[in-house]
């Protein structure tokens, strides 16, 4: 009986953005995989089964003709992860969900709950987990601040939230299903942690791999080993988040910039580190008395459902284009800048009086920003936040850019190279702004900044960073040698060409 | 350029240089922010495409138009997400043509099929 082909459509010579604006690439043809067969129907059962045909495919056509092929997720990177001149494949239909999973699928060694695995597909989005698991009385352990990301596009850059004592969204995830050379798939697990057994990866028609040092790279490396197909997370039992917004002088946060020592701030649950802590400075007010640092902390608590609440019909919101022209007014008036930031905050963290409550689903919901922004996400050790931030302020003082800054929290990766490698506590810096000259400058003075006061420190591989193999180098240290020998290992020189794209030659881990 | 109006009685007409000023303002930000954008959208919904885009003409004064019939785009699938945009120039066209024509610029994304149908024979 002939093989059924996969429903995959294409455009060629397409110029494609990112959802941001702020990239933008000229792709030799944009697939879209489905997952559905040529004659449009889907599986009855077993729904990512085209998918996985196609995605094979796509990298079978893209060797015979020489091209490079990369994922593309949700396209919220701000930085080129997702870009390939050739061959790029829109994963968003690909979203098949397998909650629980059955016990005769799983090595014996497995001690976790079997109901708490879900097998996601790469094109499953933050919101759809987010929908499906509270509909089955789960939850992810963490995510982003917002859910328009796929699943594989946010674990591959090392997107996270505030877990302090968790880690980033990566740190859920316990197998990897990649498409590499030749379509040939494996699942691959860290051999010090079995998951699943031989019986789930000869279902899936895969080849085993279990190789902690192969996992870990292939866990944050923004599409370099193959077409991730899917992976398989550990998730939890649904709790409500709790959440305070508080705002506060800079210097009363000041300690707790690089401690987590919350003692000073009077807090509900007193010196106890909430579940969530974050901190957005403006930093043009930073002296006494100007209110300039918003806390938001967030407390765990068993589940009690909260409905959603439908909002207005029809919505009001600034016009599509308004990022762009703030950014033209920026370049051209900066010193209207941190005017505009005092008007800006104090809407988008409003104190709360009472906490508002929900699901991770309901806190960590759909922001949707419209037009040319960027951002660039700094990780330094916890010691380190304070003088970080420091820097940041001084640059902001100098060369003043439209942009709050942004503090979280989140327990070390062992990924490779996760920009959240500080141990035990990485603290992030996010600096979202308006897309512009401007902004594009003050990083890099930022960066620099940072280098001279001998402050050391990564950057988030999904947001604007510095695509330079000497900084990477600096950044990771002997973690780029680990993560080039796993590439190297897994992947012959053309299959390292093939799932290469310039953003990693220009890091020097395209090798 | 001719004199202002002078003791000889002719016309000025030079612009004021404020008037210029707020001619060459109002240009720059119809240019800048020249584009008209509604949109139809749910927050669950999610979006399964990156957009797909046309521009349509209403020609005629509105007796004949063009449509989007997304079956082919969307592998049968509903949208998620649709998006019209007027400009400047569109504007001007249609003005200019005293509406014999009017064209929009439309957008469209896909949604995606439930996460969870069908099931998987390796499910808990």
């Amino acid at each position: 009986m002939t093989e059924q082909q996969p429903l995959i459509q294409f455009t060629d010579n397409q110029v494609w953005h990112n959802k941001h604006l702020n990239v933008s690439a000229n792709v030799a043809r944009l697939y879209e995989a489905w997952n559905r067969w040529g004659d449009r129907s889907r599986p009855q059962q077993d729904g990512w089964q085209p998918g996985l045909r196609a995605l094979q495919h796509i990298v079978r056509t893209a060797e015979a003709s020489g091209k490079r092929v990369r994922g593309l997720g949700g396209g919220w990177s701000l930085s080129e992860a997702a870009v390939a001149p050739d061959f790029l494949v829109d994963t968003k239909q690909l979203n098949n969900l397998v909650i629980g999973l059955a016990p005769a699928f799983l090595d014996p060694s497995f001690q976790g709950e079997p109901r708490h695995l879900v097998f996601a597909q790469c094109g499953v989005s933050i919101m759809e987990l987010n929908t499906e698991l509270a509909a089955r009385a789960l939850a992810l352990s963490t995510s982003g601040a917002s859910n328009g990301q796929t699943i594989c596009g946010a674990i591959s850059t090392g997107t996270h939230g505030s877990a302090h004592a968790f880690g980033a969204m990566q740190d859920c995830v316990v197998g990897i299903h990649i498409v590499a050379e030749g379509g040939r798939h494996y699942w691959v697990e860290r051999a010090s942690q079995p998951v699943v057994g031989l019986a789930f990866s000869e279902f899936l028609g895969a080849e085993l791999v279990r190789d902690t040092n192969l996992f870990e790279a292939a866990l944050v490396s923004f599409g370099s080993f193959g077409l991730i197909h899917a992976v398989l997370l550990v998730c939890e039992p649904i709790y409500t988040l709790e959440m305070h917004i508080r705002r506060y002088d800079y210097d009363q946060v000041r300690s707790a910039l690089s401690t987590l020592d919350v003692r000073s701030l009077d807090l509900p649950e007193g010196p106890t580190v909430p579940f969530h802590f974050e901190v957005v400075l403006n930093p043009y007010r930073t002296r006494a008395g100007e209110a300039g640092a918003f806390v938001r902390f967030i407390y765990k608590r068993p589940f009690t459902p909260v409905p959603d609440i439908p909002g207005d019909t029809v919505v009001t919101s600034p016009g599509d284009d308004v990022m762009g022209l703030i950014g033209t007014l920026s370049d051209a008036v900066p010193h209207l800048i941190p005017a505009a930031l005092d008007n800006f905050l104090p809407q988008q963290f409003k104190p709360t009086t009472d906490p508002i409550r929900g699901s991770h689903g309901q806190i960590f919901g759909a922001t949707e920003v419209r037009g040319l922004a960027m951002s660039t996400e700094i990780g330094v050790a916890l010691q380190d936040a304070g003088a970080a931030t420091e820097a940041i302020v001084a640059i902001a003082h100098d060369y003043a850019f439209a942009s709050p800054v942004a503090l979280r929290y989140v327990k070390a990766s062992s990924a490779t190279l996760a920009f959240t490698c500080f141990a035990p506590i990485t603290c992030t810096i996010e600096l979202p702004a308006v897309g512009s000259t401007r902004t594009q400058e003050a990083y890099r003075r930022i960066w620099a900044e940072l280098d001279r006061r001998g402050i050391p420190y990564t950057l988030h591989w999904g947001q604007c960073l510095r695509a330079d193999a000497a900084f990477i180098r600096q950044a990771f240290g002997a973690r780029v040698d680990a993560w080039l020998a796993a590439r190297r290992q897994f992947l012959s020189p053309a299959g390292r060409r093939t799932f290469a794209n310039d953003l990693l030659v220009a890091c020097g881990l395209a090798d | 350029m001719r004199q202002c109006r002078d003791n000889a009685g002719l016309r000025c007409t030079r612009t004021p240089p404020r008037r210029l000023a707020v001619w060459g303002l109002s240009l720059l930000l119809g240019l800048q922010t020249g584009c008209y954008h509604y949109r139809v959208y749910s927050d669950q919904v999610p979006v399964g495409s990156e957009a797909k885009q046309a521009i349509l003409w209403s020609s005629l004064w509105g007796t004949r138009q063009q449509n989007i019939n997304m079956d082919s785009t969307c592998a049968n699938n509903p949208t998620a997400e649709v998006t019209m945009s007027s400009n400047f120039g569109y504007a001007l066209l249609t003005v200019l043509s005293f509406g014999f024509v009017s064209p929009m610029h439309v957008e469209w994304k896909c949604a995606k099929d439930r996460p969870t149908s069908g099931g998987s024979r390796f499910e808990g």
